[in-house]
């Protein structure tokens, strides 16, 4: 719990050089096996900084936080973990970041995650994959795996990731974490490095409920620097709210598509539920099969527009400079990215292009608000829509790698939610042979606070918070 | 339309999206694209005649305020520049 | 039948800021890339967010060229990879799913023709190229100053109604007016509007030609245009579409390599700016505070100082010209008379100069103080003409008058006397003036410049024919 740290360091308990120190043996004990972080910071100006922030205060007065490197932060290197930005030191902060520090918190460094985003495992880095700290030979999810790791790794209490389609929720998932996709707009994108505007969130991930909560509270708000904010503030941190009388719809067929232990974790969790006094049914999400190719339709349309500014001029991979600008960008983008991220950003470019144009793209934002529409029914009947987070256990490192359907197909549980702009959390639902399982919840569009107030409930019914790896 | 991934269109592919493939990826990469396409294909199961499209998530956007902000200074501006004349920003030739 | 057509770039240079970004919008003079920040440099993360002022403009434009205002406002990006542009896509306009104009099906009258307007955009301007050896084609790199990237710009684009290369000088000055009476457009800044002009005679398809700077350049390339086009026919030639460029120093147009294909811009609706609604109120609002329009100050002018539709069309042609007119006509009331000095001799003067109106130093009063002095015969109209470049230097003119003693001389004797002297000089032409007026008009002249100018005119020829006639 966060609110441990904090109140150690105010009281002088733990010192600050103590508390950066100790992380930073943790660190050094287990990194090389789980490779969370590409950037670490420096630890001596870590803990001068953490020196800093606890005196002059904030709701996170000196915590350290692990930021994933998609979010930009002033002269700390941003790699997106690609080849094309290895180099690339922002001159500015991100919103959240500034949020962030006036808080009082301290970036330890930045995680790693799937080259741009693009991936479920955290296997598409150009810096190699991060490991789970559950089971180092398989994956901890993605793209933002290596914030969960951290998580799991037991390095910090507090980390921020980004998710296009499941990018916090796989991870959370895969590591007994928390991790929540805000509803669309709460939390401000300026300074995201762009993957897919209309589908993607800044989101908080930690090891409880209480800390996502509060840390949500910091990040989100509507920010004039980004035009697809809301007007929106929470009025207050998020607290518990009990779950009796609460109407759950759990997605039947989604849960057909899951693995059988999966399942099992998952009925396990609702019995849970049931006990607490919320109503179960069973329902349909209807459309899952059709919401994943629409997702992929949109998500790498946007992609390939996104990506197109990466040429080497102004910053970036820009080994090639002779010739003119056709020859010199196309060679840069052609060695600076992965072939996940050129694969996306060609099938991008194909579905904007004159012809295909309407035959996918505007197809699949049809099918998006069928999905919506779809889901507005549904949460007129319930509150929260339950599911497995993921609908497999942690895959192995390389086993869905090198096929991208089957990669693909790992979302179908978690894109729904960036189709629909609501809210998605995932929080331990429990183990199968040591590795972790999630259940997923999803809420009416602003229902974030209803979320996190469940999860700090549900948490203590189930036990399972505050995990640390046994690595 | 059926979609036929073949080397006229990896071509066209590259030309509009400025990333050149090597002849060792292309193989792979045709292969790929044609079962990616074949999966969006899915989407055409459904009648959507009577649906309109979602552009975008957030109904209504936000204006600004016409004033000014300061910018970055110069230094900033091109610290992550590797070509730098008299503090221009150095792009490649504009004849193809 | 030749079609004219007009695409016209208009800086929006009196912004304070630029269009998607608080970067002050007065880049003119300033060193390279000292006015940018991460959105108009193209940084990872940036987003765009619209400048209200340049939407409040665009929708007053829009008025006054009588257009359907839409009912969203929505962009689109339009892809394409060149080294000034800083994303690799321009955020603008364009008809199609999810974007539309911010104006279309408008009408402007020119001299008794309507030229339909067909649609106007609101879009960003690309950074500037400059090239090391001054021309593009034999440089190996290109120079760029990101201080112009992000400015906003409107284009108007007009049906091919223009008839002709008059027509197309007098719709591009008309358009300038309006745009400076709106205050969108500081049009005497170089580069502030810029057209790109499409010519079609008939037998031939149209061709293109882009960036003309002025309205007189416009005029120029088009006569250029139809001569060379009608020629070509008429040899057989066939005109097919194309592009060219216009060269200022050798007055013609030079054809720029045919392109293989059609640019395939990709467009899409841009997911970081959420459609924006432009209700009727908010559109009376703006048009309750609107300046005077030209055409409607005309109109005033002929009303409110009885002076011709000719002599206020004239004035209004140039905004500094009608508000001078305006301040002037506060101290001098014979306003057909302040009219005729300041479109005749004072707006030529300047013209010939290549002065602008803003260049003058003359003040309203030292207008109407020179105007009073010839009304009170104490100048002749002669020095008055005189002395109006040293007023426009920014002299009082009667301080002129007084030191270079140019006071009229109304002594019908002295006139007589020079004038008797003159006609003794010149026998011959005094006798062939019995006959002949216009020899009077010669001895005249001669008596003028006897007198210095100074000579009231009115007497000098009474007392000429008076004498003529006595011989």
């Amino acid at each position: 719990m966060i609110s441990n740290i904090l109140e150690k360091l105010k009281t002088g308990n733990i010192t600050p050089e103590e508390y950066v120190e100790k992380t930073f043996e943790r660190i050094k004990k287990v990194e090389e096996k789980v490779n969370a972080f590409v950037t670490l910071r420096n630890k001596e100006e870590v803990i001068k900084e953490v020196e800093e922030k606890v005196k002059s205060g904030g709701r996170l007065a000196g915590s350290l936080i692990a930021i994933k490197d998609a979010i930009s932060t002033k002269g700390i290197r941003t790699t997106c973990s690609s080849l094309m930005l290895s180099d690339y030191v922002p001159p500015y902060d991100a919103t959240v970041i500034e949020k962030l520090k006036k808080e009082g918190a301290v970036i330890i460094g930045k995680t790693n995650m799937d080259e741009f985003a693009m991936g479920s495992t955290t296997e598409t880095s150009y810096f190699g994959p991060t490991r789970n700290p559950w089971d180092i030979d398989r994956t901890p999810g993605g793209s933002s795996g290596g914030s969960a790791a951290a998580l799991a790794a037991g390095y910090v209490e507090l980390a921020l990731g980004s998710d296009t389609g499941g990018s916090i929720r796989a991870p959370a998932a895969f590591t007994a974490t928390f991790g929540l996709k805000p509803s669309y707009g709460t939390v401000s994108r300026y300074g995201l490095i762009a993957y897919a505007n209309s589908l993607e969130q800044i989101g908080p991930m930690a090891k409880n409920a209480e800390d996502l909560g509060i840390l949500y509270s910091i990040i989100s708000g509507e920010d004039w620097r980004d035009a697809t904010t809301i007007k929106f503030s929470l009025e207050k941190e998020p607290y518990e709210i009990p779950v009796k009388g609460l109407r759950i719809g759990v997605l039947s067929d989604i849960m057909e598509m899951s693995d059988k232990v999966v399942k099992g974790s998952i009925e396990n969790m609702i019995n849970k539920f049931s006990s607490e006094g919320a109503t179960i049914d069973y329902t349909k999400l209807g459309y899952a099969e059709y919401a994943l190719p629409a997702y992929y339709i949109i998500a790498m349309s946007e992609a390939s527009s996104n990506l197109a500014r990466y040429d080497g001029v102004r910053y970036g991979f820009s080994k090639y400079n002779q010739g003119s600008w056709v020859e010199v960008y196309s060679k840069n983008r052609g060695e600076g990215f992965g072939k996940e991220v050129k694969r996306r950003i060609l099938l991008g470019s194909f579905i904007l292009s004159a012809g295909y144009y309407e035959q996918f793209y505007i197809r699949a934002l049809k099918v998006r608000r069928l999905i919506k529409s779809n889901l507005d029914q549904l949460f007129s009947k319930y509150d929260v829509l339950l599911s497995p987070t993921m609908p497999i256990l942690p895959p192995r490192l390389g086993e869905v790698i090198n096929d991208p359907v089957k990669m693909y197909a790992m979302d179908i549980n978690t894109v729904i939610a960036n189709l629909s702009a609501i809210p998605a959390l995932s929080m331990p639902a429990g183990f199968y042979n040591n590795l972790p399982i999630g259940v997923q919840m999803m809420g009416r569009y602003l229902s974030d606070s209803l979320l996190i107030g469940i999860s700090i409930y549900m948490e203590k019914v189930t036990n399972l918070y505050d995990l640390t790896a046994p690595t | 339309m059926k979609v036929i991934v073949d080397d006229n269109l990896i071509k066209r592919l590259e030309r509009l999206a400025l990333i050149e493939i090597k002849d060792v990826e292309k193989e792979d990469l045709k292969k790929d694209l044609n079962e990616i396409i074949e999966f969006f294909n899915k989407i055409d199961e459904l009648d959507l005649s009577k649906t309109e499209p979602l552009f975008h998530p957030i109904e209504s956007g936000k204006l600004r305020n016409n004033v000014e902000s300061p910018s970055l200074n110069r230094e900033e501006a091109l610290s992550n520049v590797k070509r730098k004349e008299n503090g221009y920003i150095i792009g490649p030739s504009t004849v193809e | 039948m030749t079609k004219i057509g007009l695409e016209v770039h208009v800086h929006l240079n009196t912004l304070r800021t630029k269009l998607f970004c608080s970067c002050s919008a007065c880049y003119v003079g300033k060193d390279p890339n000292t006015v940018t920040c991460p959105v108009c440099l193209g940084l990872p993360g940036a987003i765009p967010v619209l400048n209200e002022e340049a939407l409040k403009k665009a929708i007053m434009v829009a008025v006054a060229l009588n257009c359907k205002i839409a009912p969203k406002l929505l962009f689109t990006r339009k892809h394409y990879f060149y080294p000034d542009m800083a994303k690799n896509y321009q955020i603008s306009q364009y008809d199609g799913p999810g974007s539309m104009a911010i104006a279309k099906d408008g009408i402007v009258n020119i001299s008794g023709e309507n030229v339909r307007i067909r649609r106007i955009n609101i879009e960003e301007d690309p950074a500037k190229s400059v090239y090391p050896t001054g021309s593009m084609l034999n440089s190996n790199y290109t120079l760029l100053d990101y201080n112009r990237s992000g400015v906003g710009l409107l284009e108007i684009v007009t049906e091919p109604d223009i008839t002709g290369a008059k027509e197309a000088r007098i719709f591009m000055e008309k358009l300038r007016s309006i745009l400076e009476h709106l205050n969108v457009c500081d049009c005497e800044m170089e580069g502030s509007m810029r057209a790109d002009v499409n010519i079609s005679v008939e037998g031939g398809e149209r061709v293109e030609v882009k960036n003309v700077g002025s309205s007189k350049d416009v005029e120029d390339v088009i006569k250029y245009e139809i001569a060379r086009q009608r020629a070509a026919i008429t040899q057989g030639i066939k005109i097919l579409r194309e592009t060219r460029h216009w060269d200022n120093d050798r007055k013609v147009t030079i054809p720029i390599r045919l392109k293989e294909s059609e640019e395939d811009y990709r467009y899409f609706p841009d997911p970081d700016l959420p459609p924006y609604e432009i209700s009727d109120n908010y559109v009376k609002a703006i048009i309750s505070e609107m300046p005077e329009l030209p055409d409607n100050r005309a109109k005033r002018f002929v009303k409110q100082y009885e002076i011709t539709e000719y002599d206020a069309n004239v004035l209004v042609m140039e905004k500094a010209l009608a508000d001078f007119f305006e301040k002037s006509a506060k101290y001098y009331n014979n306003y057909k008379k302040l009219a005729n000095l300041l479109i005749n001799d004072y707006l030529r003067w300047l013209n010939d100069r290549n002065l602008k109106i803003a260049d003058s130093k003359a003040t309203p009063e030292s207008i109407a103080k020179l105007m009073k002095m010839l009304d009170n015969e104490k100048i002749t109209i002669k020095i008055v003409k005189q002395i109006l470049p040293e007023i426009i230097d920014g002299k009082d003119p009667e301080e002129i008058v007084k030191e270079r003693n140019l006071i009229a001389i109304t002594d019908r004797s002295y006139i007589e006397r020079i004038a008797r002297e003159v006609i003794e000089q010149e026998k011959e032409a005094a006798k062939a003036a019995k006959n002949d007026p216009r020899v009077i008009n010669y001895l005249i002249g001669k008596i003028m410049k006897k007198t210095s100018g100074k000579a009231d005119p009115i007497y000098t020829r009474e007392i000429v024919l008076q004498i003529i006639n006595e011989l």
